[in-house]
């Protein structure tokens, strides 16, 4: 299930980096594709970042019973205050922006699974799938927009 | 040995298509034992995007070989192969809607409106190239690179000349009539070397992908195309090779290489309800598979399916 989890974040990272080189975040001193996984940050640190893809795993199961297809669904929440040079009026349009770019990393659906507690990373051997994400509602909090975007992954679980 | 591992579960099929060379029945060539890389097909492959509800149809027909007073079954032979398929392609694009149609695919040039024909009028002048033109730049003169925009389909081929036996460059889009006359254009109507124009420049116009048929003849010309248009009843048959791809997630891969599909119905869509009030339409294609020689034994064949199994899968 990790080498599922660290592919989905290492895919979203390397195509956004092509379709918005300036969709950046910077943590920890370094700047970086602004796809991150919660779990995989410092408490609180994923749940401050602005304009920043930040992925949360969420409940998992297997397809069918005895099977290891399993499915994990994925939360993907991104939000924005707007600029200061435009009075954050221009919060929406981030918004917006950030939500083509969502969809346009993923696709297509599809990726080889990778190892990545090895350096370099190595090809497992299976695929992973996913679902096209669905936009859930936008709120504002004190003016900042946020949106929750979710998505399922299908994909081999590697043995114990 | 992880049995799972033989077990397909997988996303979507994905097709390709690739011309045959008519004049010689030759197809594209497609060897299993350099694999297929969707996301990056091999050289001549155009890829069609996926496609829905793909389905085989053998009409195999066996003859029973018998012997005896009570005419017992001895062996069996097969006696006829007929295969077909037929899909649904998810996205509208020149090819797919000439595979659908069957025909020739006709593109809709720019005209001056002078002349109006139902598959499109007398067409402006076309322009000629000049040289150092490839298959992703079209070098035109500097007089008239201005009258091009980023994004604006062009078509670009030669002048027909009487006596042509095969319309299109590379690809054959059409076949004349005996008898027919065809105006200068008629080779751009149905050629399939038809791009985007991605930049203008001094340069010329660049392409956002190599021309399907090659990079164009010395002699060829430019003219801008607004549609495509096809027709139900026309003579022409389309015949390409294909191959069409499903991954799984295991990590094995499913391919389908027809070497010949011609043409085996008119045109036709699928529409699908999305939402209240919005549909989607899709392409929907059928095809006879015709045959081939295997290079390796000489058997005569319509349709070759590969599995190439997840790394680690049990071989029984």
């Amino acid at each position: 299930m990790q080498a599922a989890k660290d592919t989905f974040l290492m895919t979203l990272a390397g195509r956004l980096a092509t379709v918005n080189p300036a969709r950046t975040a910077c943590l920890d001193g370094t700047t970086r594709a602004a796809v991150m996984a919660q779990e995989n940050e410092t408490p609180g640190q994923a749940a401050n970042a602005l304009e920043t893809f930040v992925l949360s795993w969420q409940a998992a199961k297997k397809v069918m019973a005895g099977k290891r297809l399993m499915e994990m669904k994925c939360e993907v929440t991104y939000a924005t205050r707007g600029t200061d040079a435009m009075l954050r009026a221009d919060r929406g349009r981030i918004l917006t922006a950030m939500d083509c770019e969502l969809l346009t990393i993923c696709r297509p659906e599809c990726v080889a699974q990778c190892d990545y507690t090895q350096t370099p990373p190595a090809q497992v051997g299976t695929r992973l799938f996913w679902s096209q994400p669905v936009l859930g509602e936008v709120t504002d909090e004190d003016g900042t927009l946020k949106r929750k975007a979710t998505l399922e992954l299908f994909f081999f679980a590697e043995a114990a | 040995m992880l049995r799972e591992l033989m077990e397909q579960s997988q996303g979507v099929t994905h097709a390709f298509f690739a011309p045959v060379n008519r004049a010689a029945e030759t197809a594209t060539l497609f060897d299993p034992s350099g694999g297929f890389d969707v996301e990056n097909p091999p050289t001549g492959w155009l890829r069609l995007g996926r496609v829905r509800n793909f389905t085989r149809t053998a009409k195999l027909t066996m003859g029973t070989l018998r012997a005896g007073v009570t005419g017992t079954a001895q062996t069996q032979y097969r006696k006829q192969v007929d295969a077909r398929v037929s899909l649904d392609f998810c996205e509208w694009g020149k090819l797919q809607m000439a595979l659908s149609a069957g025909s020739q695919h006709m593109n809709v040039l720019e005209s001056a409106g002078t002349a109006a024909r139902a598959s499109g009028g007398v067409a402006k002048t076309a322009v000629p190239l000049a040289t150092g033109s490839t298959a992703t730049l079209l070098v035109v003169s500097p007089t008239v690179v201005s009258n091009y925009q980023v994004g604006e389909l062009v078509v670009v081929d030669v002048d027909y000349a009487s006596g042509m036996t095969e319309l299109g460059t590379g690809i054959t889009g059409g076949v004349p009539l005996s008898g027919a006359s065809l105006d200068v254009d008629a080779v751009r109507r149905v050629s399939f070397n038809v791009g985007v124009v991605s930049s203008v420049s001094a340069a010329g116009l660049q392409l956002d992908a190599a021309l399907a048929g090659g990079a164009p003849a010395s002699t060829a010309k430019v003219q801008k195309v607004v549609g495509y248009v096809d027709r139900e009843g026309a003579s022409f048959l389309q015949e390409w090779s294909a191959v069409f791809a499903a991954e799984a997630v295991g990590g094995g891969q499913i391919l389908y290489y027809y070497p010949r599909l011609q043409a085996g119905g008119a045109a036709a869509e699928t529409e699908t309800k999305l939402a209240e009030g919005l549909n989607t339409t899709t392409v929907h294609a059928e095809f006879a598979a015709l045959s081939v020689a295997d290079a390796n034994d000489g058997e005569m064949v319509v349709c070759y399916r590969t599995y190439v199994p997840a790394s680690g899968a049990p071989a029984y």
